[in-house]
C-alpha cells in the first residue's frame, strides 16, 4: 500500500467511525481498563463488575436524561493483564475512539500510574482506585482524575481515635507489607496514634508475598505491646492473626486497616479485640436494607458469591451513579470540566454516602466494625 | 532454476522488506495507539533479539534478562534525576554499568558451573536485584517506584520528546540490536559461539576459549537489555520493582523459542505471535491467554526449532531440489 | 535470647519441611529425569485447591490430602504422555512448553476458582507448649507428615526394585536401558510420583497459608533452587537443603529484614553454588547440562 493509499484507507475508516457515532447519538461510550487476568485480577475484577453493574442498572431504567434527551451507556473494556505496558496499550486503544471521554478502572499502582498519566495528558475523565493516584491528584494535569477508594489520610482521622478508645490500647506495633500503600498508611496512622496517647515502638515491613509470618512476628514478642496495626488484605491479616495466636506472647488486639471483619471474627475466641474499617458498608454483616438489596443484585448480576474484595465493586458502583447524576445536573455528557466540578460539589446518598474533595479524593462515611468479648458491633464515623 | 527455488531465495528478503515497511506504518499516518503498539513491539523485539544472543547463539541459559532491562530503566532514571545526565548520555552509562555487573555475575557462574547452574545463579541474581529495588528506599523509591517526568532531549534538531520520537528511538534500538547480532553471526566470533553451543568439548579442542566466548556473549546481551530499558522509563512515565520480575524473562525465553532460537528473524516473529494472538482473538480475555498457552505448547512439540527455524528448513528444501544435509542453523 | 533463637530455628525447620516436599518432587522430575517442568508449581497450586474443596465440601482434610496427591499423579501422567515425553532433557524446550502449560492452567484456574485468596480450616488449631517454646500445632503436624512422606519415599527409592530402577536411570539412562529397565514406563511413573508429591505439598501448604491461582511461582523457584543446592538428583540433599533454606529465611526475617525474605535463600544459593558447585550432597556426573 502506498502512503496515499494508506491515507485514503484511514480516511475511510475515520468516516465510518463518524457515521457510527452519528447513528448512535443517544449513547455515551464509557471506557474501562482493568487487569482482568493475572495476579491483580482479584482487585480489578470486582471493580470492573461494580462499574458494569451500575451502568447496566442505569440502562435498564432507560438511561439518564440530559436536557430532555435520553442517553444510555455502552461499555468498551480492555484487559491490562496486570502489566504496565499492556495497561497503557489498553488505554491507548480506548483513546483511539474519539467518543470515549470517560474511563474507569485499575486498582494497582504498577499498571495504574502510566495509564493515569496518559489519561491526564489526554483530558480524560478518569476514575481509578490505586494508591499512588493520591500522589497525582491535585497536581496540574490531573484535574479530571478521581480516586474512588478512600484515602488513608482521611479514613485514619476517624478510625484511629475510635479504635484506640474502643480497644483501650496503649502500645501498638505496626506490621505491613513492603508495598506502595504501606508507606502512606504509616505516614497517616503513626502520628494519629501518637496523638491519641499511644506509643508506637516498632514498625516492620514484610515481603508482600509472605505466607509464613512466624519470624517477623517474633520481632514483636516481649515488647509488652497490647495492639497490632496491620493490613492490607484479608488473606494477609487472617494469616497474621492466626499465626500470632499460635505463637503466643503477642498482642491480642488488632487494628485492621482494611474492609472486613472476617479475619478477626474467625478467631474471635482466641483474640481480645479486632477493629476494622467498613469502607463501604459491612457486606458480610449487612444490616441496612439497601446494602442487603445491593448484595442480592450483585450476586444475581455476577453469578458470584461475596468475597473480601467485593467492596471495591461497591465503591465503583456508587461512583458511576455520581457521574451519571453529574451529567444530568450539568446538562451535558461531554463537558468534562463541568461534570468533574459537579461531582466534586456533590454529596451523594447511594448505597453509602460519599463525596469527593476538591482534588478528587473520595470521602465516604465509614463504619468502624468492632469485635470485643466475642460480640460484633459497629459505629458510624461521620466524614468530616 | 525452478520458480519455486527463486521464490524461496527471495522470501527472506521479502521478509526484511516487510519489516522495513512495517516500521514506517506507525511513523506516517498512524494513530497514537498504532505508534504505541509499534514502540512496544520494537522494544520487545529488541529485548528478545538481545536475549537470543546468549540463549539462541551461545546456548547459555541466562535468566537475568529482565533484571538487566529493569536495571537499565532504574540506572538511567537515577543518573538523569540525581546526577543530571542527559537521556542520551544515560544510555551508554547504563549499558556500561550493566556490562560490568554482567561480568561480575557471569565470570564465576560460567567459569565454575555453567549450564543449568548458570540459569539458577542468574535467576537468583535477578530476584536479588528486584528485592534490592524494592528495599533500597532512598535510591529507588522502594515499593513506591519512581515517577518519570523527563523525556528524551531533542537531538540534531529532531524532537524525541513525543510518542513518535520515542517510537524512532525504539526502532533504532531494535536495529542496533539486530545489527549487533547480525555482525556477530557473520563473524569468526559468532561461528565459534555456535561451535560452543553445539559441543563445548569439541570447541575447546579446536582452540576456542569457551569461557571467554560465553562471557562476551553474556555481557553484550545484558548491556543491550539495559539499553532497551533506558527507553522504558520515559515511555511508561513510571517504573516499579515489578519490572525486574523473572516472569518477564520466562516470557522472553518463550518468545525466542517460539520464533526460533539462534535465528535472526526468530525473536521478531515470536514477538508478533506473542503480542498478536491475544490481540487478534475476539473472545474473553482470560481465554485469549489460554489459547496463547496452547499455541506455545503446540509449537514446541511440533516445531522444536521454532517458527523461523522450520521456515528456514522448508526454504532450504525448496532452494535445492535434492534432500538437503542437516538443517543449517543460525541463518536468518 | 537463647529461647528466641531456638524458637526461630524451629520455625525455620517447620517451614523448611514444606520446601523439602516440593524439592523432592522437583528432584525426581528435574534432578533424576532431567525434565525441566516449570509447571511443577502449578501442581502445588492445584493440589492446594483439591484440599480446599475437599475441606469446604465436608469431605475433610485427610481425604483431601490423598485426593490431592492422587489427582496430581494422574495430571502428571497425562502431561508426561502428551507433552514432556517429547521434550525430555531439552531444558529450553521444557521451559517454553512449561510456559504454555502455566498460562493454560493459571488462567483456567483463575476462571474456575476466582482469583481471590482462599483459606480452609486445618485439622489442628492452636498451639503446643514444649520446653518453654510455643509452637503451632498444625505446623508440627505438617512437619511430621513431611518427614513421614519423605522418609517413606526415600525407603521406596532405596529398597524396592522399582526404586533401584529409578536411581539407575538417574545415573545413566542408556546404561539402565541396557540392563533391562523399561525407560518409558519408569519415566512416566517418576513423573507421576513427582507430581503426587507436588499435590501433597499443595494440600499441606493450604493447611497453613492462604492460596490463590497465582501462588505457584514461589514454591517452584524454591524447589528448583533446593534441587541444585542439594545436589542434582539427591533426595537426602534436597531435604537437607529444604531445611537449610527454611532456617535461612527464618533467621534472616527475624534478625535482619523481613521485607528481604526471599533474598536470603538466593544469597545462600549463590554462595553455595560458587563454593560447592555440585551441591551439598552432590555426586559429580549426575549433573546434566
Amino acid at each position: 500500500m502506498t502512503v496515499s493509499g494508506l491515507k485514503l484507507w484511514l480516511l475511510a475508516a475515520a468516516a465510518s467511525v463518524a457515521l457510527n457515532a452519528a447513528a448512535s447519538a443517544q449513547t455515551v461510550k464509557i471506557g474501562m481498563v482493568n487487569s482482568l487476568t493475572g495476579p491483580h485480577a482479584s482487585f480489578d475484577l470486582p471493580a470492573a463488575e461494580g462499574v458494569q453493574m451500575a451502568f447496566d442498572e442505569i440502562n435498564k431504567k432507560g438511561g439518564i436524561t440530559v436536557k430532555g434527551k435520553k442517553y444510555t451507556f455502552t461499555l468498551v473494556s480492555e484487559d491490562a493483564q496486570s502489566k504496565p505496558e499492556l495497561a497503557v496499550s489498553g488505554a491507548q486503544k480506548l483513546l483511539r475512539d474519539d467518543d470515549i471521554k470517560v474511563v474507569f478502572g485499575i486498582l494497582t499502582s504498577g499498571p495504574g500510574m502510566p495509564a493515569a498519566t496518559l489519561f491526564g495528558k489526554s483530558d480524560i475523565l478518569y476514575f481509578g482506585g490505586f494508591t499512588l493516584l493520591d500522589t497525582l491528584l491535585g497536581k496540574p494535569g490531573f484535574e479530571l482524575a478521581f480516586r474512588t477508594l478512600d484515602a488513608d489520610s482521611v479514613v485514619s482521622k476517624s478510625f484511629v481515635p475510635t479504635s484506640v478508645k474502643e480497644l483501650g490500647v496503649k502500645k501498638v506495633g505496626i506490621l505491613l507489607p513492603n508495598e506502595d500503600v504501606s508507606r502512606s498508611i504509616v505516614a497517616a496512622y503513626k502520628p494519629l496514634l501518637e496523638g491519641a496517647g499511644v506509643t508506637v515502638p516498632i514498625v516492620e515491613y514484610f515481603q508482600p508475598d509472605t505466607s509464613d509470618f512466624a519470624p517477623v512476628l517474633r520481632k514483636f514478642q516481649n515488647m509488652e505491646l497490647d495492639g497490632l496495626l496491620t493490613g492490607t488484605n484479608d488473606a494477609m491479616v487472617e494469616a497474621i492473626v492466626r499465626q500470632s495466636t499460635e505463637l503466643g506472647n503477642l498482642p491480642k488486639k488488632f487494628l485492621y486497616r482494611g474492609g472486613s471483619g472476617a479475619p478477626g471474627i474467625k478467631y474471635s475466641k482466641q483474640i481480645d479485640g479486632f477493629v476494622w474499617q467498613i469502607l463501604t458498608r459491612d457486606l458480610d454483616y449487612a444490616s441496612e436494607n439497601k446494602v442487603k438489596e445491593w448484595i442480592e443484585r450483585y450476586k444475581a448480576f455476577t453469578k458470584k458469591d461475596m468475597s473480601p474484595n467485593t467492596y471495591w465493586a461497591l465503591t465503583f458502583y456508587d461512583t458511576v451513579f455520581m457521574m451519571a447524576k453529574a451529567m444530568e445536573q450539568v446538562g451535558s455528557v461531554t463537558d468534562l470540566k463541568a461534570i468533574a466540578a459537579s461531582i466534586k460539589g456533590m454529596r451523594y446518598d447511594g448505597v453509602r454516602t460519599m463525596r469527593f474533595d476538591k482534588d478528587g479524593r473520595a470521602q465516604a462515611d465509614i463504619d468502624i466494625g468492632i469485635l470485643k468479648d466475642g460480640k460484633i458491633s459497629s459505629v458510624r464515623a461521620p466524614f468530616e | 532454476m525452478k520458480p519455486i527455488a527463486l521464490v524461496a531465495r527471495a522470501l527472506p528478503y521479502v521478509g526484511w522488506l516487510l519489516l522495513a515497511a512495517l516500521i514506517f506504518v506507525p511513523a506516517y499516518g498512524g494513530s497514537r495507539y498504532l505508534v504505541y503498539i509499534g514502540t512496544l513491539i520494537a522494544l520487545q523485539a529488541a529485548l528478545a533479539t538481545s536475549l537470543n544472543l546468549i540463549v539462541g547463539y551461545a546456548g547459555q541459559f541466562a535468566m537475568s534478562h529482565a533484571a538487566f532491562y529493569g536495571f537499565g530503566a532504574y540506572a538511567s532514571a537515577i543518573l538523569i534525576n540525581s546526577a543530571g545526565l542527559t537521556f542520551w548520555w544515560s544510555i551508554p552509562a547504563a549499558m556500561l554499568a550493566a556490562a560490568a555487573i554482567a561480568a561480575i555475575i557471569g565470570y564465576p557462574a560460567l567459569r565454575y558451573t555453567g549450564g543449568v547452574y548458570l540459569a539458577l545463579i542468574t535467576f537468583a541474581f535477578g530476584e536479588l536485584a528486584r528485592l534490592t529495588a524494592a528495599n533500597w528506599q532512598d535510591v529507588t523509591g522502594g515499593p513506591m517506584g519512581m515517577r518519570i517526568t523527563y523525556a528524551p532531549e531533542a537531538l540534531f534538531g529532531f524532537n524525541f520528546a513525543n510518542s513518535r520520537g520515542m517510537y524512532w528511538i525504539a526502532v533504532a534500538m531494535l536495529l542496533v540490536t539486530l545489527a549487533v547480532v547480525f555482525f556477530i553471526q557473520r563473524s569468526r566470533f559468532g561461528r565459534a559461539l555456535i561451535a560452543v553451543r553445539e559441543d563445548e568439548v569439541l570447541a575447546s579442542f579446536l582452540g576456542i576459549d569457551v569461557m571467554r566466548h560465553k562471557m562476551i556473549a553474556y555481557v553484550i546481551s545484558s548491556a543491550l537489555a539495559a539499553m532497551v530499558g533506558t527507553l522504558y522509563a520515559p515511555m511508561m512515565s513510571f517504573i516499579s520493582p515489578e519490572l525486574l520480575s523473572v516472569h518477564e524473562t520466562i516470557s522472553l525465553v518463550g518468545i525466542v523459542i517460539l520464533g526460533g532460537a539462534g535465528t535472526l528473524a526468530g525473536p521478531i516473529v515470536g514477538t508478533f505471535v506473542f503480542l498478536g494472538i491475544p490481540e487478534l482473538l475476539r473472545i474473553e480475555s482470560l481465554y485469549r491467554l489460554v489459547v496463547l498457552g496452547v499455541v506455545i505448547v503446540l509449537v514446541v512439540l511440533l516445531m522444536p526449532q521454532g517458527i523461523v527455524g522450520v521456515a528456514n528448513r522448508v526454504l532450504k528444501r525448496w532452494q535445492r531440489p535434492k534432500p538437503a544435509p542437516p538443517p543449517a542453523e543460525a541463518e536468518n | 535470647m537463647l529461647l528466641d533463637i531456638a524458637q526461630t530455628a524451629v520455625d525455620g525447620l517447620m517451614v523448611g519441611g514444606l520446601y523439602a516436599t516440593v524439592a523432592v518432587g522437583v528432584t525426581l522430575v528435574f534432578g533424576i529425569m532431567g525434565i525441566l517442568n516449570f509447571a511443577h508449581g502449578q501442581m502445588v497450586m492445584l493440589g492446594a485447591y483439591v484440599a480446599f474443596y475437599s475441606v469446604t465440601t465436608g469431605l475433610g482434610f485427610w481425604p483431601g490430602l490423598a485426593l490431592a496427591a492422587l489427582s496430581m499423579a494422574l495430571f502428571g501422567l497425562i502431561l508426561e504422555r502428551l507433552i514432556f515425553r517429547h521434550t525430555l532433557t531439552d531444558h529450553m524446550a521444557g521451559l517454553t512448553v512449561s510456559l504454555g502449560i502455566i498460562m493454560v492452567v493459571e488462567h483456567l484456574a483463575s476462571a474456575v476458582f476466582t482469583p481471590d485468596h482462599r483459606t480452609f480450616d486445618p485439622p489442628l488449631a492452636g498451639s503446643v507448649r514444649f520446653a518453654g517454646m510455643t509452637l503451632s500445632a498444625q505446623r508440627l503436624l505438617v512437619l511430621a507428615l513431611v518427614l513421614l512422606l519423605v522418609g517413606a519415599f526415600y525407603l521406596f527409592l532405596q529398597r524396592t526394585r522399582f526404586g533401584k530402577a529409578i536411581r539407575a536411570m538417574g545415573q545413566n539412562r542408556t546404561g539402565a536401558a541396557l540392563v533391562g529397565v523399561q525407560i518409558t514406563h519408569v519415566t512416566a511413573a517418576v513423573f507421576a510420583i513427582g507430581s503426587a508429591m507436588a499435590g501433597a505439598a499443595g494440600a499441606l501448604y493450604g493447611s497453613l497459608f492462604a492460596i490463590t491461582p497465582y501462588m505457584a511461582a514461589a514454591p517452584l523457584m524454591k524447589g528448583l533452587i533446593l534441587t541444585v543446592l542439594g545436589g542434582l538428583g539427591s533426595v537426602p540433599g534436597a531435604v537437607a537443603a529444604g531445611f537449610l533454606l527454611g532456617l535461612a529465611e527464618s533467621f534472616g526475617s527475624r534478625y535482619l529484614s523481613a521485607s528481604f525474605r526471599d533474598g536470603y535463600g538466593f544469597v545462600l544459593m549463590i554462595v553455595a553454588l560458587l563454593y560447592f558447585p555440585t551441591g551439598l550432597f552432590g555426586v559429580r556426573g549426575t549433573a546434566r547440562v
